[in-house]
Order: C-alpha cells, then sequence, then structure tokens
C-alpha cells in the first residue's frame, strides 16, 4: 500500500530530474549554433511571420487579448508542438515549488493537506514544525485563512495561501471534529524541510528506509537514516521507492554511492551540448559495501529512482522487487528566465551502467503504449507472480551476466503484482460509482475514531466495533454492500482502517509500518532477506528460483 | 562522481538566486519582462539545447500553429503555399472530367461544361488508358486526379478508349481554369422548381437566378432551394443571394468584431426579383455559415419557409489575411446576426465531431461522390427550444437565437432500419463504402448494358450487385446482410446507376425522388400560391406538429 505517499500534494516537479544551469550559458551559447546565411534569413522571415501574426489577432481577433498574452500563449504553443510534456514553461509563481523540489525547503506551517469531501483537510502534521507546535492536528478542515473562507478551494489555491515569507504570521481557522465551533490558530512560518527520509527496523533484523523525494539532502539523510538502523542492529535494508517520483539528477548519483565501490559507473547522459554529455562514476568508497538489499519499485517510481534502481541493479548490488517502474529515461535542465519564470526543458537522455534507456513512450495522455506486463493497472492486491512481457525487449547484462532489459521502465527481478479478489472489484466499483475512496473514506473514520478514542495504543487491532463503524460511513455515503461482501473485503479494509487510524493517532511512520503490513512486495523483500546472507546471495536463490 | 559535486555547487548559487529572486519578483513584477523577451530567451534554450535537433525556423511556425491551437479558434489556421484562388473560390487547373480510377483504366464519369475536356469532345464513359504515355491501369483515385490536375496553360496527353470506336486514341488536353457549377437544378411535378447549392463560391448568386429564371420560363410557379450539406462559403455571396428574394434596403445580416472593419452591415442592394414566389429552403445539420445567413435573411423576412433539420450553428465569421511567402492566417474575426438580430452560434467541439469516423464516412458518401442526403443520424440534437432566446420575425413569428437556425417545420432524415444499420456497420467494419462499390458496378453495368436507362434497381441487377459485393469483399459482406438491407442498398446503387445512365437531370430527379423533405416541401408548395399563404399553411403545420 501506497497510502501515506499519495498525500504529497506539495510537490508539483514529480517527475523533473533537475539540473540547474546558469543563464551565463545562454550568452556563450549562440557560439555554439554556426547558421548558414540562408537559414538565418529563414529564421528571420519565420520571426517576422509570428510578429505578423499576433498583430493581426491582437487587432482583429473576436476576443480581445493582450498582445503580451499572445507571445505567452506562442510560447506555450510552441512548447507544446514539441510534444514532450516536461518540456514547460513554469510562471514565477509556480516557481516557489520548484524550490521545494530542489532544497525540501519552503516558509509555511509544516502539514500535508489534501481535499476530502469538498475541504481542504490536514493528511498529516511534519514533526518539529511550527503547526505541531501550534497543535493543528491530522483530520482539521482547514475553513479560513486570515479571515477570509476558503470554502470551495482547492488545495493549490489554500497552499498558495497558507506559504508566505518566513516570519510572517499566518491564522488558520479549522473545523475540528468534536468542537462546536471552529478554532483560530495563528502559526508563524518557518523555513519548512521536508524530510524526504522514514526508517523504522522491523521485529527482526531488516531495516526499513522509505525514501520519498530525490531533494538536496536525500543522501545525507538515508545514509543518516541507514547507519542509526545499523546501530540498531539492522543486518539488511529494504530500500523503498515506491511511489518516488524522482528530483535532482545529483542525489540519484549520491544515493548509489552510498551502495557502490569506488569508481563504479552510475549514470551518463546523451544530449546535443558538451557540457551535458556526463559519465557519473562514484569518488568515494561505499558507505554500505555489503549490506544485503532490496529496492522496492512500482511504476510511480520515477527518473532519479530509476537511475538508483537501475545502477543498482546493473552492478547486482540489489535485488529488485514490485512492478515495473515509469520509465522516464530523459533529463530536465531548469532555466532561471527574467521576471522570476523557469523554462523546463528535456535536454538530455541518460543511460544506465550497463547502457540501457528505460523511457517508455506514452501517448497524449500519459498511458503507456505498451505495457510491461499485461493489464498493468488497477491493481488492488493479492500475489499474482508472472514473467514481465520482455520478448520484443532489447537485452543488456549486468556486471555479473544476469540479462536486464531496455525501455519501458525497470523491470524488477522479482514481478510481485498486486490483483484484486471479486468482493474487492464489487467494493471498487461501488465507491467509484460514487465518486469515493476507500483511502479517503478510511482517513475520515480515522480522525473520526481517533477523537472519540485517545485511548488507542500503538499496538491496536482493528476490532469488530470498528469494521461495523465502518461499514455504517460506508452506507451513510451510499455505497451498497451486503454483509457477505464486506466479511470477505475485511483484510482489505483492516489495513486502510490500521493505516490511517495509525496516521492520525501515531503519525507517518507508525502509518508506515502498518502499510508494509500484509503488503505483498514489502513482505516478497523481507522474506527473501531473512533467507539469506548477503546480496550474491539473495541473487543466487531468485535465479534458482526461476526456471 | 566525477561530475557530481561541481552540479552541486552549481545548484547551490542558483538555489540562492532563486529565493533572493523570488523578493525581487515581487517588486519588478511580471510587467517587468515582456513575454516576447521570454519567447525569444524560451526559443534560443530549444533551438540550442533541446535533446532532439529542431530548427529554428520551424520552431516558429510550430510556435505560430501552437498559439492558434491556444487561441482555442477552431477555425484559425496558418495555411501554408496556397494559391489564394482556391481558398476563395472553385476554379483550378484541371482538365474539367469526373474520373473513377480501377483496375481497367480512369473512367470518365462526366465532363464539365465549357471545360477543356468538353471543348475536345471527350465522353462520358470514355477510358482513359495511358496519362502522359504511363499506364493507368490500376491507379488509385488520388494518383489519377494528381496526374491529371496540373497549372493552368500545361498540356496533358491521355490515350482513349471508346466503346464503339476500334482504336485508341490520343487527345491533348490544356488544362485550363475550370469552372464548376455549384448549382444544379431540376423542375419537379407540379411546377415546383428545385435549385440545389452545394457551396457558396463568388458566382453563386448569377448561378441560382440564372438557374431560377430556366425554371420559371419552363412554367415554375414555386421553388425549393436546397442548402442541405451545404457547409457556406463567402460572406458577400451569400448577402447577394438572399438580395435576389427581398425588397430593396432590407437588412440581411450585421457582422461585429472588436475592429471597425469587422463592423458591417449588409444590406439587399436591388429589389425582390421574384416577389410572389413561394419558396421553401431546405437545411439539415451540415447548413452551415452563408447558409445560415441566407436561411436567417429569409425566415426573418417571412420570405421562405425554411424546412428540414436543425443547422449546423457557425454564427462566426473568419478573415483570410494574406502574408508573405504565401502563406495565409485564417481568424475568427466576428459574429454575425441575422435581421432580427439573433446570433445562431453553438459552441462545440468541432475536433472531437469532425474526427469522428462515422462523421468522415458520410460527408465522403455524401458530399464528395455528389449523393445528397445520406441517411444518417443528424449532428444536432433536435429542437429543444425551450431554453433559446426568442426573436421575432417582421410578420411577428417567433424564431430563436443560439443552436443553429431552427426551421420552421422540421423534418426527421429518414432513419435506417435495423438491418440497415447492421449493414453499414459492416461496411465500415470491412472499410468499403457502399457508395464506391455501387459507382463502380454501376460504371460496368451501363458499360455492359449501353443505350438502358435504368430507373429502378431491377431484381436482377440487384442479383449482379449483390454477387459484385462478394467478389469484391471476399464474401464479408454477405448475400443476407445485401438481401436484408436491400432499402439502403437500392436507394445507392439507383442513384448511380442514375448518374451513369443519365444526363444531370435526370440523374437528379432520380436522386431526390426518395427524399423525405424535398417530397413535403414539393406538396406544401403545390399547396400554396403566395408567400404569405406558404408562410400560414407552414405555421398550421408546425403548429399541428407540435400538438400531435
Amino acid at each position: 500500500m501506497t497510502a501515506m505517499r499519495r498525500t504529497g500534494t506539495m510537490r508539483v516537479y514529480r517527475t523533473t530530474v533537475a539540473a540547474l544551469v546558469a543563464m551565463a550559458g545562454l550568452a556563450g551559447g549562440g557560439a555554439l549554433m554556426e547558421r548558414a546565411a540562408a537559414a538565418q534569413e529563414a529564421e528571420a522571415f519565420d520571426r517576422a511571420q509570428l510578429r505578423r501574426v499576433t498583430q493581426i489577432i491582437e487587432q482583429r481577433f473576436v476576443e480581445p487579448l493582450p498582445p503580451d498574452r499572445l507571445y505567452r500563449m506562442a510560447i506555450d504553443g510552441m512548447l507544446g508542438e514539441l510534444g514532450d510534456p516536461n518540456t514547460r514553461l513554469v510562471d514565477a509563481d509556480s516557481a516557489t515549488n520548484l524550490e521545494i523540489t530542489i532544497t525540501g525547503n519552503y516558509g509555511g506551517l509544516g502539514i500535508r493537506v489534501q481535499q476530502v469531501g469538498g475541504w481542504v483537510t490536514i493528511m498529516s502534521v511534519i514533526s518539529g514544525t511550527p503547526a505541531e507546535r501550534e497543535g493543528l492536528l491530522t483530520g482539521d478542515r482547514i475553513v479560513g485563512v486570515d479571515g477570509a473562507s476558503v470554502a470551495g478551494w482547492d488545495e493549490a489555491r489554500v497552499i498558495d495561501r497558507l506559504r508566505g515569507p518566513v516570519g510572517d504570521p499566518v491564522t488558520v481557522q479549522v473545523a475540528r471534529i468534536g468542537l462546536g465551533e471552529p478554532l483560530d490558530i495563528t502559526v508563524v512560518r518557518d523555513s519548512i524541510h521536508v524530510p524526504p527520509v522514514l526508517a523504522y527496523r522491523d521485529e527482526g533484523n531488516v531495516g526499513v528506509v522509505q525514501l520519498t523525494q530525490f531533494s538536496r539532502e536525500a543522501r545525507d539523510e538515508l545514509r543518516d537514516a541507514v547507519e542509526t538502523l545499523i546501530e540498531e542492529g539492522a543486518t539488511r535494508l529494504v530500500l523503498d521507492l515506491r511511489g518516488n517520483p524522482g528530483g535532482l539528477l545529483e542525489e540519484g548519483v549520491a544515493v548509489s554511492e552510498l551502495f557502490l565501490p569506488r569508481g563504479s559507473a552510475i549514470v551518463s547522459t546523451a544530449s546535443r551540448v558538451a557540457d551535458q554529455n556526463v559519465e557519473y562514476h562514484s569518488t568515494e568508497d561505499a558507505a554500505f559495501p555489503d549490506l544485503p538489499m532490496v529496492v522496492l519499485i512500482d511504476g510511480a517510481s520515477a527518473s532519479a529512482s530509476e537511475i538508483v534502481a537501475g545502477a543498482l541493479q546493473d552492478h547486482d548490488r540489489a535485488l529488485v522487487i514490485g512492478l515495473p517502474s515509469f520509465g522516464k529515461g530523459s533529463m530536465q535542465t531548469i532555466y532561471l528566465l527574467p521576471g522570476g519564470h523557469h523554462l523546463s526543458l528535456t535536454t538530455a537522455a541518460w543511460y544506465t551502467p550497463s547502457g540501457r534507456s528505460i523511457q517508455r513512450e506514452r501517448d497524449e495522455n500519459g498511458l503507456p503504449l505498451t505495457p510491461v506486463i499485461p493489464g498493468e493497472t488497477g491493481a488492488l492486491r493479492g500475489s499474482v507472480p508472472e514473467p514481465a512481457d520482455t520478448t520484443s525487449r532489447e537485452v543488456f547484462h549486468t556486471a555479473a551476466g544476469r540479462p536486464v532489459y531496455g525501455g519501458g521502465g525497470i523491470v524488477p527481478d522479482v514481478l510481485v503484482r498486486d490483483t484484486a479478489s471479486e468482493a474487492e472489484r464489487h467494493l471498487g466499483a461501488e465507491l467509484q460509482r460514487e465518486a469515493l475512496s476507500i483511502r479517503q473514506l478510511a482517513f475520515r473514520f480515522g480522525v473520526q475514531w481517533t477523537g472519540e478514542h485517545p485511548e488507542l495504543e500503538p499496538h491496536f487491532t482493528i476490532t469488530p466495533e470498528m469494521r461495523a463503524a465502518f461499514l455504517e460511513l460506508l452506507r451513510t455515503e451510499g455505497v451498497e454492500i451486503d454483509e457477505s461482501t464486506y466479511e470477505a473485503v475485511a483484510p482489505l479494509v483492516d489495513r486502510f482502517l490500521a493505516v490511517q487510524l495509525a496516521n492520525t493517532a501515531f503519525g507517518e511512520l507508525e502509518a508506515l509500518r502498518r502499510s508494509n503490513q500484509g503488503d505483498v512486495a514489502f513482505e516478497a523483500a523481507v522474506d527473501r532477506l531473512r533467507a539469506a546472507e548477503s546480496t550474491p546471495e539473495l541473487l543466487e536463490a531468485e535465479a534458482a528460483a526461476t526456471p | 562522481m566525477r561530475a557530481g559535486r561541481g552540479w552541486a555547487a552549481t545548484a547551490v548559487v542558483l538555489g540562492a538566486a532563486i529565493v533572493t529572486g523570488g523578493s525581487l519578483l515581487q517588486s519588478q513584477a511580471i510587467d517587468g519582462v515582456s513575454n516576447a523577451t521570454l519567447f525569444d530567451l524560451v526559443h534560443r534554450y530549444v533551438a540550442e539545447r533541446y535533446v532532439d535537433e529542431v530548427n529554428p525556423d520551424s520552431l516558429y511556425e510550430m510556435a505560430i500553429d501552437g498559439l492558434l491551437v491556444e487561441l482555442g479558434d477552431p477555425y484559425a489556421a496558418y495555411i501554408r503555399g496556397t494559391d489564394d484562388g482556391t481558398l476563395l473560390s472553385n476554379n483550378y487547373g484541371g482538365v474539367g472530367m469526373r474520373v473513377l480510377a480501377g483496375e481497367d483504366g480512369i473512367s470518365v464519369l462526366g465532363v464539365i461544361p465549357g471545360s477543356p475536356s468538353s471543348r475536345l469532345d471527350l465522353e462520358k464513359m470514355d477510358r482513359l488508358i495511358e496519362v502522359d504515355g504511363e499506364s493507368t491501369l490500376g491507379w488509385d483515385q488520388e494518383t489519377a486526379v494528381n496526374a491529371l490536375r496540373g497549372p493552368r496553360g500545361e498540356p496533358v496527353e491521355v490515350l482513349v478508349r471508346r466503346d464503339g470506336v476500334a482504336e485508341p486514341f490520343e487527345v491533348v488536353i490544356v488544362r485550363d481554369e475550370v469552372h464548376l457549377d455549384a448549382t444544379r437544378s431540376v423542375l419537379l411535378e407540379g411546377d415546383v422548381g428545385y435549385v440545389r447549392l452545394d457551396q457558396f463560391s463568388r458566382s453563386s448568386a448569377r448561378e441560382i437566378e440564372a438557374a431560377i429564371d430556366r425554371l420559371l420560363e419552363r412554367g415554375a410557379k414555386s421553388v425549393i432551394i436546397d442548402l442541405r450539406w451545404n457547409s457556406g462559403g463567402i460572406l458577400p455571396e451569400a448577402v447577394e443571394i438572399a438580395d435576389l428574394f427581398l425588397e430593396a434596403n432590407s437588412p440581411v445580416v450585421e457582422t461585429r468584431g472588436r475592429d471597425p472593419q469587422d463592423n458591417q452591415r449588409f444590406t439587399a442592394p436591388g429589389p425582390d426579383r421574384y416577389p410572389g414566389l413561394p419558396m421553401v429552403l431546405l437545411v439539415n445539420g451540415w447548413s452551415a455559415s452563408a447558409s445560415e445567413i441566407v436561411a436567417g435573411a429569409l425566415q426573418d423576412f417571412d420570405r421562405a419557409v425554411v424546412m428540414g433539420s436543425r443547422t449546423f450553428g457557425k454564427g462566426v465569421m473568419q478573415s483570410v489575411f494574406p502574408l508573405p511567402g504565401r502563406r495565409y492566417l485564417r481568424l475568427t474575426t466576428g459574429t454575425w446576426y441575422t435581421p432580427s438580430g439573433r446570433s445562431i452560434h453553438r459552441e462545440r467541439n468541432l475536433e472531437s465531431e469532425l474526427g469522428s469516423s462515422e462523421f468522415n464516412q458520410a460527408v465522403v458518401e455524401a458530399v464528395e461522390l455528389g449523393l445528397a442526403d445520406a441517411p444518417m443520424r443528424s449532428p444536432v440534437a433536435e429542437a429543444d427550444t425551450t431554453d433559446r432566446q426568442v426573436f421575432h420575425t417582421a410578420g411577428g413569428r417567433r424564431v430563436y437565437g443560439g443552436g443553429g437556425i431552427q426551421p420552421d417545420i422540421l423534418i426527421q432524415p429518414d432513419t435506417l432500419t435495423t438491418p440497415e444499420q447492421q449493414l453499414r456497420a459492416a461496411m465500415i467494419e470491412a472499410e468499403v463504402s457502399l457508395s464506391d462499390l455501387s459507382l463502380r458496378f454501376a460504371v460496368d453495368w451501363v458499360r455492359a448494358h449501353p443505350g438502358a436507362k435504368p430507373t429502378q434497381v431491377t431484381p436482377e441487377i440487384r442479383r449482379q450487385f449483390v454477387d459484385y459485393v462478394q467478389q469484391e469483399t471476399e464474401g464479408v459482406i454477405d448475400e443476407v446482410l445485401l438481401e436484408e438491407g436491400s432499402g439502403l442498398v437500392d436507394y445507392r446503387l439507383g442513384s448511380q446507376l442514375a448518374s451513369i445512365a443519365f444526363d444531370s437531370e435526370a440523374e437528379l430527379k432520380t436522386l431526390i425522388d426518395g427524399q423525405r423533405e424535398v417530397q413535403d416541401a414539393a406538396a406544401l408548395l403545390r399547396a400554396a400560391a403566395t408567400p404569405e399563404q406558404l408562410i400560414s399553411l407552414a405555421m398550421a403545420d408546425a403548429a399541428g406538429t407540435s400538438g400531435g
């Protein structure tokens, strides 16, 4: 389950491997392009043509449009015609989101929010932030900001209003279950660091680290977390990159470096300009050279996540388990433009150490043109390991000679696919009909139940009373489900309730622990790690198991 | 990590730049930088650094295309290298023949009067077996048309085989401007004249006038003007056509745009050329633009009864701006209003409508092969006038704004029976066209039966056609499908046989004989002696329909 990961709604640049390049590059850039006089003439002509067209539209088009706006439309139009969803102009007012992606820092309160049932609701409170100090709680509905109602606002608009200069106060009005009147809470904005790492050790000796994005300090925070786990007795590692959309290229390289010997190739980029044709190698000794490890990926693991998974797979350093990854094999450079705008431009393709590109072609709606496994979408749970369709794909080889495949994302060494039972599909269809999701309903249930039962212990189990209360909530929302079907989906419902109760009552880490319990990919990882003393042993066992 | 540290350093510096930039931004604001400047920067980055190489000049063209997409004007286009002439009138450099390419060469289906081909006495059913020395056997339609077309004044050499002439003979045709008469007319029973206008081009008003005058000479007492499938054309021609039937100085249409030169009132310059002549205008869901201007004006002045189904609803007008380098910009520059002040514009998702295969199939069959009114679903949902703004005609009748011209008398086009729909679906599935098969069969049949004048599809002809289709589709379209869908088969096949075997007028008569809209219109006109009488009959009819 990836319940918690989906709450990260403040991130806009989900799939950007960002490498920043100075504007200064532009001034000298002209020299790169030696063009014949004829070509320059053609360019001058077409440039003038664009000016004429904008003038005609400005004077004659049936709707009034300011001329400057037309040039903005020409920019969007030109980039749109390139057909690359990652190449686009980012407005100045969205640029702060970019900064968060790069630095993990912003001036805000320290909450994650999402729209639930028409209201922007606090999904979690980040520890050590002003929001936690001032007592904002998971489940609070934000009804006003600085005295103005935010009824009907979407997340982006509320987030925009909540963010601001560090040190400035903002008054948030929240509706909380159990309180008759909304509550005004004033919070002084602070620099918020969104920690990209959640880590815990399971009952045995397996350390679990979830990395949610590759922001600037990802490597350092990951290293600290793994070191702590080892001190606590962990002798094996699950690095969970599921749902991780990527981030900075250099952090992808740096994270790989933690596990690979000095001098190992990690990733290489190829572009039309010399300064972006780079081969990255590990320049340090590995911090964790021998720790047996599994990397978990899924269809939302993209770009920098795929650099890490690809490098560790190619060097036979980790067993990769899960679903084929997103398949983003291109790299964007973010150019700062005057006025605070940014241009995100696809400037290079990248290749894993074995030389493969994992770029997956998609249609204009972002759907993969060639699914890697039959029916590769819409799964709920259940385990049906089956071979990926790699028949038509180019074969590469890892350092130890294992076959790996180009195109279509990173194909895991162990494919674990979730499927839904008939009862679960029925519930899913019912929820869809009412435009509901089980996660949101479980979240609402969690907030309600925790409010009414402050005595909940960290080791709680899902009781028949909780189940009955949730069934009542489902029915109140118009979901038609009979007793026997509800019985049949109990394991699924229990996990959602456990995750959301843990989230509301005990926070993100506890929720992650609960979400991993009973998760097929996670359990496949832990089972294999417990049975092996080293990564080579892990890989050998897997090779022996597959005919 | 060889480059890693260097990159990190760059990033840190710029990270700081973003943070401080944030506050700079608020004081400088966006207006400090024009989007034109921004455009130049973005253009340069893409030209120099985008992962794939893109031509800098084609980037500007992409910007123009993209800008027009962003405008959201479905009619806007950047047109490259087209001759002004083809854009606005239907003159082209050609030989003046309708042709059909097939395995045994190019068959001539018709020769346009006054064209180079007619001056050289080329005839219907001639076969062109060579063009410029190349054998035409097995050519497809596009190859044939492209080979015959060319710049005006340039000769094309064809080798002609004619039934009854022993040896093929050579003809050199000098391509010339070919004028396609957009009107076709016929006198129906009961002295009802019928004129069909396929599109509005520069001479349409003159052609309509000539056609009506001919019909009146032959005794017509009333006239049907058929604007079904007529998707419009140039605005001044619509005004001139309306002028034929309106009193001097009557307003016809008013355009309003943002630029003063787009605000224009068009009035009828001359008197009603046909005072007292009862008229019906036939329209359907594909009557658009200039067709709607004519229908709107004649409806508002109670000058004609509008019959058929609701029109397309294109109430905006475009201007075409010539640009250097033989390029043109087409842009929506105004909205037009009928004399009673209504706009009939309907917002729609043009792209998805034009993209549907059903639409394309229907249009190809109905328009390109000259088959009026292929029975099909009307593109416009019918006639809910409850939410529409009410306007009044000169005579006080209610008419409606928005959503196309609402006919005074609504006639649902014939719908296909279930077996006919199954046949049609099977044909679309098999990627064959009933019209095309009918036409090819008709050409062979007429060749095999010189002098025959088939007025209907006899059981024997249908038998042969069924065999032909089964053979051509390798049995995919089988006997059962064709027999059960025989209504549709007879209609298509009959039309095509008539088009090959008869002259233009007889063909047209055969074609429209089976059309309910035309029959209903003719019946109404036979019952009315004056335009006023016609209007009252129409009102009574409409009241009866809505009451029942």
